[in-house]
């Protein structure tokens, strides 16, 4: 069975596993990989001081790199259940899989609030 | 002391004691604001931040790593013990997972 992705990664393994989430993965991967160049290319594009021509063909290159390696591609997904909607940063947890964990005392210092 | 506020420096005199000041303590001297993309250069890279999102593999052991660590105790994880099961429950229910569409198209056919 061929791998799914141009690249081969190990997957994530203390984290619940879902295809979104490998997508994901293989998103921060592919930007970490690629993020010097795009910041290279990003600033040739947006310096006014160089030629015309060469900020056009940056601008053309960035465009044609693959999507993969864009940073808004990434999105911060729920570390127990890989949901990426309501997901709360400073725990990495969906508001729903925050609640039942911090209902049984496993988040510490989070208790149910009341003043 | 009067002569000194009478006889302050011309502005470009200035702004040349500034873009010197900048050159000697290597700093961004732009006085018309030009766009010059300097700010995409100044910015530190994310990217190894972004990728320990899902957290380090190496960093705790997983059921497997101590399978194939200690062979000769023939652990058994009593979750994927339970797993199995349930999935031969299904099956027995005819309730199993269905087939892939190209295992289908090829039994059709």
């Amino acid at each position: 069975m061929p791998f799914r992705f141009p690249v081969k990664f190990d997957l994530p393994q203390h984290v619940h596993i879902n295809a979104r989430v490998i997508r994901d993965q293989f998103k921060r991967l592919q930007y970490n990989e690629h993020e010097v160049t795009r910041n290279a290319l990003r600033y040739i594009a947006r310096n006014t001081e160089l030629p015309a021509r060469a900020r056009l063909e940056a601008q053309l290159q960035l465009a044609s790199m693959p999507k993969y390696t864009s940073y808004s591609q990434i999105r911060d997904r729920c570390v127990a259940s890989g949901n990426s909607k309501s997901v709360i940063p400073d725990f990495k947890l969906n508001r729903t899989t925050f609640r039942e964990r911090a209902r049984h005392g496993l988040i510490p210092g989070v208790k149910v609030a009341s003043w | 002391m009067s002569s000194f506020l009478q006889k302050l420096p011309v502005k470009a005199r200035i702004q040349q004691l500034k873009a010197l000041s900048a050159s000697i303590f290597q700093e961004n001297w732009n006085p018309a604001n030009a766009r010059n993309g300097s700010k995409f250069l100044r910015k530190e890279l994310k990217g190894p931040e972004v990728v320990k999102y899902y957290g380090d593999n190496s960093a705790v052991p997983t059921f497997s790593d101590f399978k194939k660590w200690f062979p000769e105790l023939n652990l058994t994880d009593p979750r994927e013990v339970y797993r199995l099961k349930m999935v031969a429950d299904r099956k027995r229910r005819n309730k199993g997972a269905p087939k892939k569409k190209k295992e289908a198209a090829k039994k059709k056919k």
